[in-house]
């Protein structure tokens, strides 16, 4: 086990160097320059109109006159290699270090002198909790749909689930997103709030009813979040199910006269659960990716709208910084579901376990 | 031996719904047509006949893993009593579950891949309560090594043991309950001829051991001929032939076991005179008129695609034998006189 989870850490790095090359070139090969709106920026902040100098500055600070490759390794760390870097590589020897291997993304283009970091941290406190949830509901509440579906096939349940599933999974997040705050919002039956992770007085409130707060400005986005989800894990789930229900070592099962709640449980759901456990490995990428729209939508300060505002202002810093931490956290996912599956797997366990 | 009846069948139908678009017909397939069989203590009776012609549904219904739609099914209890397997809800067949052993054809599907060998063979009697802990320990391994695994197998999983040695769980796990009634579903056919003949005469032993009875589901014939007394040859969900196996198999009257018993001698005599069976067997869904087998019989007569036919004793020199065919059954010297 310890040298097969050794093989999967050391595969992650050129899978993490691909990824972000990937981006790093994409966001060069687009036309246009890079420090195009620190002029802006910078003229609304200090109204100084000395727009010229500033992007100089901008320019040799992030190093966008260098070559490609200066520049990546730059970002990679974790030597600093701006002109107020590392002196080994001719810098001034004010920032030594720099890069992701100092867990340093540098800092905003778009606010001069905010570290990227710390920034992602705050962002992914908002987005974390929101996706383990959903990952949680997704659970909770596609499988026992996909077990009910698969047991029932062609009756009722199974029809109506099916339907219902097929509707979610046919509606594209966004226009979910826009119903749910069309029915729910204050243009609809107001039950709901949809704009931000809390209420503006938040800090005034008791704690419990900053939790409650919490809690209801989390109901839409959740739901916008689960809903397509759902289907895709209740199908899996049903799926899985109904090849198990059809093994002949389910037949014998029954015909050695075990109650049905027996086989079921025994048999049918130990074995159909083993693949649904992988699917953990999808999922956590989709609804990372899903929060872009959702946080969009909802104005959560989160991960998601994060880039989204990178991406606008053409944030290098930032985009490269949320593609590492995205990338990170679904290579962990990946590794985690390949992780619990090897070990719930009969065949592997025998071997891990040596008996 | 005694010739009490185990298990009594008569006129059983089964038929499956199929699946269709929405607001099409409905489609049904017929898998059995009023099939009668009588098992009687300790024999062993075969099912022969092309994939397709309800082997696999009549063994399966027989072992109530279906509930057929029209017919009488009774088992007789160790205790005497009748049982009525049509209409007992599912607890209530415990009696003839506790009696009853299943080995499939693949053997590869037909093990719980998360059990070991001791839960996957020990499963019966503790589900049944007829044995638990030491003594539970004790039966199973008896029965592992009896199917000639080490006792080292009953910890391990069956990812850990080759098609042969699975099929060997398999028969353990069957007999483990002292079956009356062992039921093998193509439970050879998945295995290479070495060990499908070790298969087989492990099974003569067990057998001459405990005294069950066995229907077996096969397609090779001689194997039919070497384990059963008594064969039913089946075709679109009928009896079409049945009899001593020796009767039967070695001088087949009914068309299609005539076909088939060519069929399957064609490699070792090459030269026959009669062209091998043409076609395919028809869809269960859409069952020619009168007997099944006209379209594709050397011996059609206008009646056949009118009349369904019954299965009638017709003259053996090995004894009785029964045979779903008016030609057969009214002329029938022809073709039996050939032989």
């Amino acid at each position: 086990m310890g040298a097969f989870l050794l093989r999967r850490l050391l595969w992650m790095i050129p899978t993490l160097v691909g990824i972000t090359l990937l981006t790093f070139l994409a966001v060069h090969a687009a036309p246009g320059d890079l420090a195009a709106r620190v002029g802006d920026a910078e003229s609304v902040a200090s109204a100084a109109g000395s727009s010229g100098d500033d992007r100089e500055l901008f320019r040799a600070e992030h190093l966008l006159d260098a070559p490609l490759w200066k520049q990546y390794l730059h970002f990679v760390g974790p030597f600093d290699l701006s002109p107020q870097g590392a002196s080994a590589f001719g810098g001034s020897g004010a920032h030594p270090w720099h890069g992701v291997l100092a867990l340093d993304f540098g800092t905003e283009f778009q606010r001069p002198g905010v570290p990227v970091l710390p920034e992602i941290g705050a962002r992914l406190a908002v987005t974390g909790p929101l996706a383990l949830l959903a990952t949680l509901l997704l659970f909770l509440v596609g499988v026992p749909l996909g077990v009910a579906s698969a047991l029932s096939t062609g009756g009722l349940v199974d029809r109506a689930a099916r339907g219902l599933l097929l509707a979610l999974h046919s509606v594209p997040g966004y226009a979910l997103g826009l119903a749910l705050i069309l029915l729910f919002g204050a243009t609809g039956w107001g039950l709901l709030p949809v704009l931000g992770a809390h209420a503006p007085d938040a800090e005034e409130l008791s704690f419990g009813a900053r939790l409650l707060d919490r809690a209801a400005h989390a109901v839409l986005p959740l739901a916008t979040l689960c809903l397509p989800g759902l289907a895709y894990v209740a199908r899996q789930t049903r799926a899985a199910v109904l090849e198990v229900l059809d093994a002949d070592f389910v037949r014998a099962a029954r015909a050695r006269g075990l109650a049905e709640k027996d086989v079921l449980v025994r048999h049918v759901l130990r074995n159909a659960l083993l693949p649904i456990v992988t699917l953990l490995a999808s999922i956590l990428p989709a609804l990372l990716g899903g929060s872009v729209i959702v946080e969009t939508l909802y104005g959560l300060p989160g991960l998601g709208s994060y880039a989204y505002e990178g991406l606008l202002a053409r944030d290098l810093n930032v985009i490269l910084g949320v593609t590492t931490t995205t990338a990170v956290a679904t290579l962990a996912a990946i590794l985690a579901a390949d992780v619990a599956s090897a070990w719930l797997d009969p065949r592997v366990r025998t071997e891990v376990r040596g008996g | 031996m005694s010739a009490r009846p185990l298990l009594v069948a008569r006129g059983l139908e089964k038929r499956f719904a199929l699946p269709r678009a929405p607001f099409a017909p409905r489609r049904v397939a017929h898998a059995l047509r009023g099939v009668d069989l009588e098992l009687v203590e300790g024999e062993c009776v075969a099912l022969v006949g092309e994939s397709g012609s309800g082997k696999t549904t009549l063994a399966r219904t027989l072992a109530r893993l279906h509930r057929p739609e029209a017919g009488t099914l009774a088992w007789s209890a160790r205790d005497g009593r009748e049982l009525d397997l049509v209409r007992a809800k599912e607890r209530e067949l415990a009696p003839m579950r506790r009696e009853l052993g299943v080995v499939f054809q693949d053997p590869f599907a037909s093990l719980d891949p998360r059990q070991t060998v001791r839960a996957i063979v020990g499963e019966a009697l503790h589900v049944h309560g007829l044995a638990r802990g030491a003594e539970l320990e004790r039966r199973v391994a008896r029965m592992v090594e009896r199917v000639g695994l080490p006792h080292a197998a009953l910890d391990r999983r069956p990812h850990a043991f080759s098609g042969g040695e699975r099929q060997r769980i398999a028969l353990a796990r069957a007999l483990c309950t002292e079956p009356r009634l062992v039921l093998l579903d193509e439970a050879f056919s998945a295995l290479d001829a070495v060990r499908a003949l070790e298969l087989v005469q492990l099974l003569e032993e067990l057998r001459r051991e405990q005294g069950f009875a066995l229907l077996v589901v096969v397609h090779d014939l001689a194997l039919a001929r070497r384990l059963a007394e008594r064969v039913l040859v089946l075709y679109a969900g009928r009896v079409v032939e049945e009899g001593p196996a020796v009767a039967v198999l070695a001088a087949p009257r009914h068309p299609y076991t005539q076909a088939l018993v060519a069929a399957a001698t064609a490699w070792s005599a090459p030269e026959r005179e009669r062209a091998p069976l043409g076609g395919d067997p028809p869809s269960a869904a859409s069952l020619p008129a009168g007997c099944a087998f006209h379209p594709r019989c050397p011996r059609v007569v206008d009646s056949c695609r009118v009349r369904l036919p019954a299965l009638v004793p017709v003259p053996h020199s090995d004894g009785a034998v029964r045979v779903a065919c008016p030609v057969v059954a009214e002329g029938g010297r022809g073709l039996a006189s050939e032989r």
